[in-house]
């Protein structure tokens, strides 16, 4: 995940999952909705763009909205909602992109956007190479909605404040040290409508949302300061407000800040080889990182060199390299019920389908487009394409790609009962890998030495570091799928101009053998 | 050229945030762009567009309570409605002790230096690209990169007074040249407040330069190396600092003393001065940030002495102090400028990092980040290069490698990550922890 942002003075620096900006309910606050029927601008947008000379077009009306809160130890210090319309169009002209995007959404200001888009892609013949060619698919028709029981936006704001202060307030109950916390609560609608020079008109809704707290353990006296967070416990999901009854997050606020508390007296790593087992709250960001990123068929062409990189993988390892030890079998999938890269439709009008990208260790498989089709000699390619908004281009994004339990009766307990020397790594910590994934290096939570099958003492300023081709061949152990947990972003970070993409990834407890631990202090 | 949102329009939409609620607070912030790109790789277009949009946020405050409610637009009707909303929430939103009053009527200078009035379109967009794609293509090499011109009209005003409106524009562009066949890589960019000041071309050249002299690196183990750290790189690291107040009075932050308090008056970043200064011409920026607060020139940090934090308005009344301004440009600079290549002549033995790639904190007490060299690492002996290497990861105290700085070139614009501005100089550092080898090219 890219995503990043620091300004030398001045930045936020609070825990808020998303800043997209939106609003709770149109018709009072004013964003308002295009005047026309949609399905008409969408027609007046494809006409347009045809009548410039485009061969194929599409144009994505998007209503985006959020509400967050944030909070500063026991109070609220941000409330917020926020709603945009507008309506991104694309043309391919002499097999050439064009693209425009405007909050203007009446009937000429479409037309002039559509002109625009076809402009766009007329002026950029000049340094055009290979024809763009959209891989044939179903047309698509039809509305989709992500899961959820409860809609966010019809909750009134005295009962998300309470239950983001819940949260709050058990975590400053645990007063063993000084506590700082802070809290965000956010939901995110994104409403898609999209219609394409094929015929295809769909209508999606992605509800999105996370609570979350950050808890850091200060130790006044020595300056020593640690902290914890709830996000590897209660992560970002397309879920409703359902999310947040109950104790969960109260829990999960304790938990965070024992975390915390306890790495205030850690003993610091000493650096070795150690055996790791991990669990699926610390993993999941490395099955992103090592796997999810290195099988985008656009890093593999080379597309993403400038910024996020290319991938060790080439096309030529595929059905050969082994990627990972014979336990390791991941999959891409948009088709699983909340996790956040779950949809209908991508927005090429491709269905959600689900595909197999690592199988017994073998590298069989990428992540590709209806666009990026042509280019593997596949028929249809896959539904990767999504815009963060409708402001923003479509492009090949990661699907929720996970690791499968494995399919030997396992329980994280007996896998840590059979590691002699090892660290039991949780939660999700800093991360970092290289422009071509091959070297890594991930922090995490909590970590305890395990000293002949038992968990003995918690440790700190521990990171990991590996090659994501020699890390998935060390795997030797898998939890079975009782221990299956989908951990997950709502900003994966890629592109230029940088989206954010929501993405999740499921996994068990694995161990992985003889990898080099760091203190982050000396080495 | 026509302003993305002239003050008569700002003016109409703050008027009507105002007239429609009876608040005791109301605040208003309307961004208004109209932003152009284009991506190129393998020598080629792969994406380009433009975007026209506009953001009005209205916070409303009644006593303590207040919320905030975003819209795109500036129609004084959505305007209006926006700010019912806000008021509305805010009557039901829980007392916020945290909570200050905005600020009133103040005299800013203009940064008139931010604004151009070239006009730019898809045309010449494409003609600076062909440029730099010309000279990968020259040099047998294959060209990436990326284009991104804005205009954009910044507004806050608040109904105890304050008005401000900044107009700026820019162009931002980076470039990777790479060999065919993987083994060499460089980079380069280019970026001005005019798009016909941005040489494209110039940093396509400098990639292309790179990439053919970063073939076949040669191993180099990882260990404490002296470095020069191009302006590039000295960016990446700059935006991982926070330098708040509060942070560091709370005790949550490297410039946290213990015991409590903070480190300000410490010497810690060896011969630095750190400003942030809106009139600067390396990278303007509003004189005033989006609460309503002007942003006169401050020194941070003077010859290494942590001169003072930020403190937000709410910690300043807290703690007795004078607010600060959000500030989100910076402009680093050394006792004096030495060009890059007098502080590659400097160096004995060390290496010479282009850029930094996935900067991460990784323990925050000590502001040590993790993060790894990309697009050409070369070893230099005795003030030569000699030869390129090896990328490495590295995990660096960025307060440490500021201490062991000893030479810096004058701050010139650079391109961060997300493809924003930054001012950033190269520095020449006696000791920086190179933690593993990394294989990537």
């Amino acid at each position: 995940m890219l995503t990043r942002r620091g300004f030398v003075v001045g930045g936020a620096g609070v825990v808020v999952a998303a800043s997209l900006p939106w609003r709770a309910r149109a018709a009072e606050a004013g964003a308002a909705p295009p005047a026309e029927d949609v399905k008409a601008l969408v027609a007046v947008g494809l006409d347009a763009a045809k009548a410039g000379g485009a061969s194929w077009a599409d144009v994505r009306f998007e209503r985006l909205r959020t509400q967050s809160l944030r909070s500063e130890d026991d109070h609220i210090v941000h409330s917020a909602e926020s709603e945009s319309w507008g309506v991104g169009i694309r043309a391919i002209v002499a097999g050439v992109w064009g693209f425009a995007a405007t909050w203007h959404t009446d009937r000429d200001a479409v037309a002039a956007c559509a002109r625009n888009a076809v402009a766009i892609a007329k002026a950029n013949a000049r340094i055009a190479g290979r024809k763009v060619t959209l891989a044939p698919t179903a047309k698509a028709v039809g509305k989709w909605t992500s899961p959820f029981e409860i809609d966010p936006f019809t909750v009134p704001l005295g009962e998300r404040v309470d239950a983001l202060l819940a949260g709050a307030r058990a975590a400053l109950a645990m007063k063993t040290t000084k506590l700082k916390v802070q809290g965000g609560l956010t939901w995110i609608s994104q409403e898609k409508t999209i219609g394409n020079s094929e015929g295809a008109y769909f209508e999606q809704r992605f509800l999105r949302g996370q609570p979350m707290l950050s808890v850091t353990a200060i130790d006044v006296k020595s300056g020593q300061f640690e902290s914890g967070s709830t996000d590897s416990i209660i992560p970002p999901q397309q879920i409703g407000f359902e999310a947040l009854h109950g104790s969960r997050f109260a829990d999960a606020a304790v938990h965070a800040t024992e975390r915390a508390q306890k790495r205030l007296d850690a003993t610091p790593i000493e650096p070795d080889k150690y055996d790791l087992v991990i669990a699926p709250s610390n993993l999941w960001l490395t099955v992103h990182e090592s796997i999810g990123h290195p099988t985008e068929l656009d890093r593999i062409m080379g597309l993403e060199a400038n910024l996020a990189g290319t991938s060790f993988a080439k096309l030529t390892d595929l059905g050969k390299l082994k990627y990972g030890s014979p336990l390791v079998n991941v999959v891409a999938d948009r088709t699983q019920k909340h996790a956040l890269g779950t949809v209908g439709w991508d927005d090429d009008g491709q269905p959600g389908d689900k595909w197999d990208l690592i199988r017994k260790g073998t590298f069989v498989g990428v992540q590709t487009t209806r666009e990026q089709a042509a280019w593997v000699h596949e028929k249809h390619g896959h539904a990767g394409d999504y815009a963060e908004s409708w402001s923003a281009v479509p492009f090949q994004r990661m699907p929720n790609v996970s690791l499968q339990p494995g399919t030997r009766k396992r329980t994280p307990e007996e896998i840590i009962a059979d590691t002699k020397r090892g660290i039991y790594v949780e939660g999700r910590g800093s991360w970092s890998i290289d422009h071509q994934r091959y070297n890594f290096q991930f922090g995490g939570q909590q970590f305890t030495l395990i000293e002949n099958g038992k968990l003995t003492k918690p440790l700190r300023y521990v990171a990991y570091q590996s090659n994501s081709v020699e890390f998935w061949r060390s795997l030797d152990a898998l939890a079975d799928a009782r221990d299956y947990f989908v951990g997950g972003s709502l900003g994966d970070g890629k592109g230029e101009p940088m989206q954010a993409n929501p993405v999740s990834h499921g996994c068990v407890t694995s161990r992985f053998r003889g990898i080099r631990v760091i203190n982050v202090r000396k080495s | 050229m026509e302003r993305p949102l002239d003050e008569g329009t700002a003016r109409a939409a703050v008027k009507a945030a105002f007239e429609a609620v009876n608040a005791d607070d109301v605040r208003v912030n309307i961004e208004a762009s109209e932003t152009g790109f284009l991506r190129y790789a393998v020598n080629e277009v792969t994406t380009s567009g433009q975007v026209t949009d506009a953001t009005t946020t209205v916070t409303c405050a009644v006593g303590p309570k207040h919320a905030t409610v975003a819209i795109h637009g500036v129609r004084p009707t959505d305007v209006a409605a926006a700010a019912r909303r806000a008021l509305e929430l805010a009557r039901v939103a829980p007392d916020d002790p945290e909570y200050v009053p905005s600020p009133g009527a103040a005299t800013m200078k203009p940064v008139t230096a931010a604004w151009s009035d070239m006009p730019v379109g898809p045309d010449d967009r494409a003609a600076l690209v062909a440029d730099a794609i010309a000279v990968a293509k020259k040099e047998g090499l294959l060209g990436y990169g990326f284009v991104r011109d804005f205009r954009v009209t910044e507004v806050a005003a608040t109904r105890r007074g304050f008005f401000g409106i900044h107009h700026g524009t820019g162009c931002d562009s980076t470039t990777t040249a790479r060999t065919s066949s993987g083994d060499g890589s460089g980079w380069g960019c280019a970026g001005a407040v005019a798009f016909k000041d941005v040489d494209l071309a110039g940093a396509a050249r400098i990639a292309c330069d790179k990439a053919q002299r970063s073939r076949k690196p040669q191993p180099l183990d990882p260990g404490v190396y002296p470095v020069v750290l191009e302006p590039a790189a000295v960016g990446g690291l700059l935006s991982m600092s926070m330098l708040e107040a509060r942070t560091a009075d709370e005790g949550r932050s490297p410039f946290s003393k213990p015991g409590g308090g903070s480190r300000v008056g410490e010497k810690l970043f060896g011969s630095l001065t750190l400003k942030s200064d809106p009139w600067s011409l390396v990278v303007p920026s509003a004189p005033f940030d989006n609460e309503g607060m002007p942003r006169p020139p401050v020194t941070w940090v003077e010859a290494g002495l942590l001169r003072k934090l930020r403190n937000s308005r709410y910690w300043a009344k807290k703690m007795k102090r004078a607010a600060d301004a959000r500030y989100d440009t910076s402009l680093p600079t050394g006792p004096k400028s030495e060009s890059l290549e007098a502080l590659i002549a400097g160096l004995e033995r060390g290496l010479v990092v282009t850029r930094l790639w996935y900067i991460r904190t990784v323990e925050p007490q000590t502001a040590t980040v993790t993060g790894l060299t990309r697009d050409g690492v070369f070893l230099v002996e005795n003030g030569k290069i000699v030869h390129p290497v090896n990328n490495f990861r590295f995990n660096q105290s960025i307060i440490g490698m500021f201490a062991d700085a000893e030479a810096y070139s004058a701050p010139v614009r650079v391109t961060d990550e997300g493809g924003d501005p930054l001012a950033a100089p190269a520095v020449r550092c006696k000791a920086f922890r190179m933690s593993s080898r990394s294989d990537a090219v």
